[in-house]
């Protein structure tokens, strides 16, 4: 890069009044203001979204939390309950396609902020599914498939909706800790505790380990309390449904088997 | 079983991301402090102008280009590694140094074009440099420009309105040692007053929502009352003619 062109940046910026008086302060701030409306409008819009992706997702949050747990296999799901789930999940992917122009491609990243939260509890809702369904944890890219792969979804989004799961997991645990049916094979389940809470103690522990071991550096867009606060929660929701396992098996014999 | 729980790879996974992240950023943070120096040089330059007479502003060309020509150089390396990502994930991490950038071009312009009007007794009008002008003495694009590469390094209208903002509060101060340094040539008082006014109808003219930047242009009215009142002294004293 040469003096001279620099100069003559300068030069042509300093000299060229006409130009300049032509663009007067009037006309360039009409510009801005143009500009800036735009930017509100989309920002806005996203935060909206945000706002109705939360609470469908929470939705379908709550409609699980609400089934009880049948078979050692897995969970089946009522099929009044999975039309629900599926309205719902059509609705956030309506919400999100009505903001892709903000969200996709070259925008991605200018109103995360704004759609951060909303990605974070879809990926809980999600994940939470996953679980109870297909007994494990499923993955950032099968996550981001199931969203659609030109949202900009970055991995510091499904690691703080994977925290939030862990919470709803322990819930779940707790509220189905105990045998409800035959169907619960003996075998799968130890001293009537149901084997859906025997697997959730088990994820939460690797995942406590796991994110426990994680090093973040202080330049890291995690560094923060955010993810210090969802660790020590999922350390907290993991003693919960040790301990809600652990009075179960000392008093199996004293609980009435119908329960 | 218990592999099949989670992917054993998760956190080796996450971790990696986590330390690439922290890498460039690390990275880029280390570009933009130097350029920071550069603008804490050039401010340091102009800060002169508090001190004399309006006619001698002229003097302060040379050195502050030679020092923009330098800050160029440092932006251009920063522009070089920012581009290799999307624009809007890391440019919270260079928009201060931009802000300041803005504000020391804008600063200098006015010293050396107001040094030059009173040698050359012009009476031309005091303009200011838009985006895309300022964004051009940096040597970057800005987001006036029809954008070809999104994640294109440029200087965005945010910035430039801060950069703005922060000139109109080095003038009201300017406009009062103006008359200190002066030697009877107040006219520097009543362009700044004109150009800052200006400048104001142009905030006003925002539809600002309750940012940082509403904050910052609210504090406008007071920088332009302190020129008023500079202005309202002289003139009671005959001192100016208005």
């Amino acid at each position: 890069m040469s003096t001279g062109s620099f100069l003559m940046d300068f030069t042509t910026g300093i000299a060229d009044r006409s130009e300049e008086l032509n663009a007067s302060i009037e006309s360039q701030f009409s510009k801005y203001r143009s500009k800036l409306d735009a930017y509100h409008d989309s920002r806005d819009k996203v935060i909206k979204a945000s706002r109705d992706v939360t609470s469908s997702s929470k939705k379908i949050i709550f409609s699980l939390q609400r089934l009880k747990f049948t078979t050692a296999l897995g969970l089946t799901i009522p099929v009044k309950v999975q039309e629900e789930i599926t309205g719902y999940e059509l609705k956030i992917q309506h919400i999100l396609e009505s903001v892709a122009s903000e969200l996709k491609d070259n925008s991605s990243w200018r109103y995360h902020r704004q759609i951060s939260g909303a990605y974070q509890e879809y990926i809980e809702a999600l994940l939470f599914r996953g679980f109870l369904l297909n007994g494990r944890i499923f993955t950032y890219n099968e996550v981001t498939e199931i969203i659609g792969k030109d949202f900009m979804v970055p991995e510091t989004d499904y690691i703080l909706g994977l925290l939030d799961t862990t919470g709803e997991l322990m819930r779940y645990a707790i509220t189905n800790m105990f045998i409800k049916s035959e169907n619960d094979c003996v075998k799968e389940s130890k001293d009537n505790v149901s084997s859906i809470a025997l697997k959730i103690c088990s994820v939460l522990r690797l995942l406590a380990i796991g994110f426990s071991s994680l090093i973040i550096p202080s330049s890291s867009s995690l560094a923060g309390n955010e993810f210090t606060k969802k660790l020590q929660t999922l350390k907290s929701s993991l003693d919960k449904v040790e301990k809600g396992i652990c009075s179960r098996v000392i008093r199996s014999n004293e609980f009435v088997q119908s329960i | 079983m218990i592999s099949n729980l989670v992917d054993r790879d998760l956190f080796h996974k996450c971790q990696e991301s986590i330390d690439r992240d922290a890498d460039i950023r690390e990275h880029l943070r280390g570009l933009v402090k130097d350029v920071e120096k550069y603008n804490r040089q050039i401010t340091a330059v102009l800060q002169g102008a508090h001190s004399v007479a309006p006619e001698k502003f002229t003097n302060f060309d040379g050195e502050s280009f030679d020092l923009l020509l330098q800050q160029r150089e440092a932006l251009d390396r920063l522009a070089e590694t920012a581009t290799k990502y999307p624009f809007y994930k890391y440019n919270g991490i260079w928009s201060r140094v931009m802000q300041n950038a803005v504000f020391v071009i804008l600063l200098r312009d006015f010293i050396v074009n107001e040094g030059e009007t009173i040698t050359s007794r012009s009476t031309q009008k005091t303009i200011i440099s838009s985006l895309a002008t300022v964004a051009k003495k940096l040597g970057v694009e800005s987001d006036d420009d029809e954008v070809t590469d999104p994640n294109a390094f440029r200087l965005t209208l945010d910035e430039y309105l801060h950069g703005t903002i922060s000139l109109i509060s080095e003038l009201a101060r300017l406009a009062t040692n103006t008359v200190i340094n002066a030697n009877g040539e107040y006219s520097t008082v009543l362009r700044i007053n004109l150009l800052i006014k200006e400048l104001q109808s142009g905030f006003l003219m925002l539809n600002l929502k309750n940012d940082s930047l509403r904050t910052r242009a609210d504090s406008i009215k007071y920088d332009i009352r302190k020129v008023e009142e500079v202005i309202y002294d002289l003139s009671l004293r005959k001192m100016i003619l208005q």
